[in-house]
């Protein structure tokens, strides 16, 4: 298990606006690079500076239908390995929430992330489904992601789970 | 407790749960897997076999090789040995090589049961809805832990509740009812949702036809949909070969509805959805094509028994416009057989018609016939973005395949009703 005891999860926020396209998150073009490489490219549609400035354990936050478009899996895998350790949105595309789950990378709704600005230091504690603003001092509500799905995030993603319950029968 | 949807019911009664409540996630066993050549050993094989585990049940896994069969690549034809190599190794009971396109074939064999719910490594996989069972589409790493377990994971999703009152008109099919809708509620309109479709108009549709509004229920990005079970699914079952072993699910009264559309269909023109978008949606009387070169009949949606027989009624003694192609594949072999059998397929090709194979084939982009540039087409398919049908600068409508059959005598997208009485 990553973080700290309690689970929880913190980093700085990089603040996007609404209908955030996998498109935009990871261009087409670079969809057949291994993970390393496509953490380089990753935002580049929408911010090419992103991937040199995000830190391990930031915070990417999404306003409404975060990752709509293609159901490219490339486009959470990119984020990941970029380090990015949570994505906090209002809302998500459907295959973009499966997937990023799938490859062990934690999804919070929260429909109050529009309050959360550029830079703020937020604390996250998806099985809680809280969020604090430790810059505004202010505690949002998310949807809680239960303890089995989180196994399999920190286990990071589905296959090296099932490896680990294959493992430990 | 207040009233549950029935997708709530069936997801509750797969993760052996009283009941759930929305946005809850839960695990739940699944009924059947559905994969496909294109999202399937090719991009899962490997890490599948990595883990040395079996296969959950064998019986309820079908794998098809329909999308890039016949290839007419070097690379489709990697793709298809490896799928059929999988299928020797694994000593799959349910493989089928050419047979039809999945979401058909899984109906047609008696995998869709009502209550039940289905994974696939395919966007429509929604299909199932027309059976009352809840089809669910996932990736091909998810499809690893489906197959390994039997088990997936699901956000209880909300319901939208589509109502089509009134008698169908003539010349108007499923298609017509599900592209009006998609005007109205957008590409996207129903994101993780249900589309839970109902009313006399669609309950006087047949099993298949009914299967045209599940099938592009994934154009508003729905979850899955649903549409209630009745003795006419009844009947598609025990021919399918499904006497028992399921239990249908129906929306209590008082449940609530993230949201409720009505419509009148009783002045319903057929409809048709224009390039480039599946929403850009207008009846057919407002839409001049200018001369096409191809009419396609063909796919998952759009060429079940129900569109052959409605491509039928029109075209039966008239012959495919000079300077038109007329292609048809039919969804399955079965259903090809039955065409033919019954003397459906026949009028079809007399007319022009070329006979193409019982697979996905144009409708991803491949196999033979593509639209070329600046061509102009009409498809009884499900989408029509740019490049879907092969180039990038063709353009495609959308039509039943009882307007795609108009469409190929008039050499112009034109209205079915002209030729019925
Ligand atoms: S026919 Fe078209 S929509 Fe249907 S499964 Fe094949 S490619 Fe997909």
């Amino acid at each position: 298990m990553s973080g700290t005891a309690a689970g929880t999860l913190e980093g700085n926020a990089w603040v996007f606006g609404d209908n955030i396209d996998t498109g935009f998150i990871m261009p087409g073009t670079y969809g057949s690079l291994p993970d390393e490489e496509l953490a380089q490219h990753v935002m580049s549609g929408i911010d090419p500076e992103f991937a040199g400035k995000v830190q391990p354990g930031d915070i990417v936050v999404g306003g409404k239908m975060f990752g709509c478009g293609s159901s490219r899996e490339t486009a959470p895998r990119g984020l990941k390995f970029a380090g990015v350790g949570v994505i906090i949105a209002q809302s998500f595309a459907r295959t973009f929430f499966r997937n990023a789950i799938s490859i062990g990378l934690p999804v919070l709704i929260c429909p109050e992330a529009g309050a959360i600005e550029q830079g703020d230091r937020l604390r996250a504690d998806p099985i809680a489904g809280e969020i604090e603003n430790l810059t505004q001092g202010k505690l949002l509500q998310s949807e809680s992601l239960p303890d089995h799905l989180m196994e399999m995030v920190r286990a990071g993603g589905l296959v090296p789970y099932l490896r680990e319950r294959q493992q430990n029968k | 407790m207040a009233g549950q949807t029935a997708a709530q019911k069936i997801i509750a009664r797969a993760s052996g749960r009283e009941s759930v409540g929305i946005g809850e996630i839960v695990w739940a066993k699944v009924d059947a897997q559905l994969m496909h050549d294109n999202q399937g050993p090719y991009r899962m094989g490997k890490d599948f076999k990595s883990l040395g585990l079996p296969i959950w049940d064998k019986n309820k896994f079908v794998l098809t090789a329909d999308h890039h069969n016949p290839p007419t690549k070097d690379a489709q034809t990697k793709v298809l040995n490896i799928t059929r190599d999988f299928a020797r190794e694994q000593e799959l009971p349910h493989f089928y090589d050419g047979e039809g396109i999945c979401h058909i074939l899984m109906a047609e064999r008696g995998f869709v049961r009502p209550g039940g719910i289905l994974t696939g490594t395919d966007s429509h996989t929604t299909n199932a809805g027309a059976l009352g069972a809840m089809g669910i589409a996932v990736g091909p790493t998810e499809s690893i832990g489906v197959l390994t377990t039997g088990e997936v994971w699901l956000r209880v999703p909300e319901t939208i509740r589509i109502d089509f009152n009134g008698k169908m008109p003539l010349g108007t099919w499923g298609k017509d009812l599900v592209l009006l809708a998609l005007k109205d509620i957008g590409l996207d309109g129903a994101d993780y949702q249900v589309l839970e479709w109902g009313g006399e108009a669609v309950m006087s549709l047949s099993v298949e036809d009914r299967m045209t509004l599940t099938n592009m229920s994934t154009e508003f990005a729905a979850k899955s949909a649903l549409i209630e079970v009745d003795e006419k699914t009844e009947a598609y079952l025990r021919e399918a070969g499904v006497e028992d072993g399921w239990e249908a699910q129906t929306t209590d009264p008082d449940a609530a509805y993230a949201a409720r559309h009505d419509y009148d269909v009783s002045n319903l023109s057929p409809q048709i959805a224009c390039p480039h978008r599946m929403d850009n949606v207008f009846p057919v009387e407002e839409v001049d094509s200018g001369p096409i070169q191809r009419a396609h009949i063909g796919s998952c949606t759009g060429a079940k028994l129900a569109d052959l027989r409605a491509a039928a009624s029109v075209i039966k003694g008239r012959k495919v416009a000079l300077g038109t192609q007329l292609l048809i594949a039919p969804a399955s072999k079965a259903i090809m057989n039955k065409a033919w059998e019954e003397g459906t397929l026949g009028p079809i090709i007399e007319a022009g018609g070329v006979l193409l194979p019982t697979t996905c084939g144009i409708c991803t982009g491949t196999g033979l016939g593509q639209f070329g540039p600046g061509e102009v087409g009409i498809s009884s398919a499900n989408r029509n973005y740019k490049g879907r049908m092969g180039s990038i600068d063709a353009s495609i409508y959308l039509g039943s395949a009882a307007t795609v059959a108009a469409s190929a005598v008039k050499g112009e997208v034109a209205d079915p009703r002209e030729f019925l009485t």
